[in-house]
Parts: C-alpha cells; structure tokens; sequence
C-alpha cells in the first residue's frame, strides 16, 4: 500500500497534477479548495484574469459534483447524502487543466456528451449569444443551477472541452471531463 | 420600509439594500451552495421597494469580482426588474465597479450591459487599492 502511494504521487506530477481529491463535496470544501487554489496561483505569479478563469472552472465542475453526482455517502432521516467525485488541478507547459470525474445515471450520458458537442463546436460570439438567451430563459426542471455552468465554462476554457465515459454497472457512467484554461 | 443588510460570507456577498436613502449596494463574491434559497429574500425586498418608491432616483452599486453560474442567472433576474421599471419612466443607474486589472470582471459587466435595454448600466473602472 505504501509503495503505491508513492507510485500514486509520483504519475500525478508526471501529469502535471498540483493538486487532487477524491471523496465527498461539500460547498466548506470547495471554497477552501478554490481560496488555496487561488494563493497559489498568486504565489506563482499568475495573472488575476488567469487565476479568476482556473477558479471559476473548479467551482463549476466541483458544483456540478455537488448537485449531480450519483455517487452518495450516507444520508439519513434529517440529513442529505453527501455526493462524491473527484476533482484535479494541474499545469502542463503554459496551460492549466482541471480534470473532474464522478457517476451519471447512464440516461444522462448521451445528452451531456452531446451538449459539449454542439458547445465545443461553436466560437466565442455564438457561446456568448447562446449564454445570454439560455440566462434569460431559466433552468430545466431538472437544472438546480441555470444550465449556463457548461457555456460559463466553454467560455473560459481555452480549447475544447474533453470528455470521456466508461460503463460502471448497468445504471451508471463515470464521466469525466477536461478544461484547459 | 426597512433596509435589507446582508454581511459577506466566503461565497455570498454583502448585501445593503437603503429603502429611505435610495441605494442598493451588492459587493463581493457570489457561488453559494443553493442560490435560489440566498437570494430569496434579496428578490422579495426588491419587488416591494419597486411597488413603492417615488420618483426619485435610484443608484445601484455593484463590485462583484466573481459570481458562479447559478449567480449569473440571479443577478440578471435582479437586473432584469430594475430594466423594467427604468422601461416604465423610474430613473434607476446601475455602477459597475472594476479593478483596473480585472478584465473578467469588465467582461461580466458588459456582459450585463448587452443584454438590459432600458438600464442605465455605466462601466466603472477603479484604481488599485481602492475600494469605491
């Protein structure tokens, strides 16, 4: 066990990954995530809009952990399931990337992939054009956000957004996703 | 009618809401955990100080620096009201604030003026190290 953990440590920084978990999200975890996050970015120099771009990716991927992930831990009579996921943050030459993974029902797997489809093919007037009609519309019945995390994050990204599945069971994917910034 | 005051957390801003005084003052960061339930209130102030107030002007301050999706939905709706009563003749200005540096902040902010027809929605460009 504890040989892979150097192992572990070891293929994380050949990736370029600064910083990972695994586990359940909470909104205390992600703002003090997002508040280290943000004063080491300052410590290496990085520009403000830099910083604002890279954390405004982890907040929206770390949310979407939070409200979507089919992934529970616990939950009983007065309390919500905690949801779980994993969330990364690296650098590679002059990129940043933040990697997410969590389970989807599988249902959800087609319209999610063809959403960053239809996202990743269009430039930055288009996504700034669909932002603005979809903020003015409101969210889906099934959205606790306002569906704009997606185009938020398409915008900021500076190349397309990469995602991949793999079948866990029957009923769920892990989907996980890449934005480079 | 009273004042809304709300004080800042890590992920919700501070919120000063001056009925009498005809200032409505929104600063910080916004990504709260569940949005509809924060600006609930924030919304319910708005709709009855719009029923009420007299022809005078209305100034509406903000500096946001970031606000998550869900935010971005909030505040339009929040700006949403404002455009339409400036539409039915109330003089209502909104001041974006920005630090010099902060493009992302100037891009929200235009973001918001693009897409309000009636508002009065100026750009405002601070100096470092000033807080406005």
């Amino acid at each position: 066990m504890l040989k892979k953990m150097l192992e572990l440590s070891q293929g994380l920084t050949d990736l370029g990954i600064m910083s990972c978990f695994v586990g359940p999200f909470t909104q205390e975890f992600i703002a003090e995530m997002g508040s280290t996050l943000r004063d080491a970015m300052k410590e290496n120099n990085e520009s403000s809009s830099r910083v604002v771009k890279v954390f405004s990716v982890v907040v929206e991927l770390s949310q979407n952990i939070l409200h979507y992930s089919r992934e529970l831990l616990g939950g009983g009579d007065e309390e919500a399931p905690l949801r779980m996921g994993m969330l990364a943050v690296g650098k590679k030459g002059d990129q940043y990337f933040v990697l997410s993974g969590n389970l989807i029902a599988s249902e959800q797997r087609e319209e999610l992939v063809t959403y960053i489809d239809r996202l990743n093919g269009m430039d930055k007037q288009e996504l700034r054009k669909l932002y603005s009609q979809k903020r003015r519309e409101g969210p889906g019945p099934d959205s606790k956000g306002a569906g704009l995390g997606f185009i938020e994050m398409s915008r900021k990204a500076s190349g397309p957004i990469e995602c991949s599945w793999h079948e866990v069971d029957g009923a769920h994917r892990f989907f996980s996703l890449k934005i480079q910034v | 009618m009273q004042d809304l005051l709300i004080e800042a957390t890590k992920y919700t801003p501070y919120i000063h809401f001056q009925a009498e005084a005809h200032r409505l003052e929104l600063s910080g960061e916004s990504y709260p955990e569940d949005t509809i339930s924060f600006y609930r209130p924030v919304f319910e102030w708005l709709e009855a100080y719009l029923k009420t107030y007299p022809e005078d002007a209305l100034r509406v301050v903000m500096q946001i620096s970031y606000f998550n999706s869900s935010s971005s939905k909030a505040l339009f709706d929040l700006f949403d009201m404002l455009d339409q009563s400036a539409a039915e003749g109330k003089a209502v200005k909104v001041e974006w604030r920005y630090q010099a540096d902060d493009d992302i902040a100037l891009e929200y902010g235009e973001d918001f003026q693009m897409d309000l027809e009636s508002l009065d929605f100026e750009l405002i460009e601070l100096e470092e190290e000033t807080d406005g």
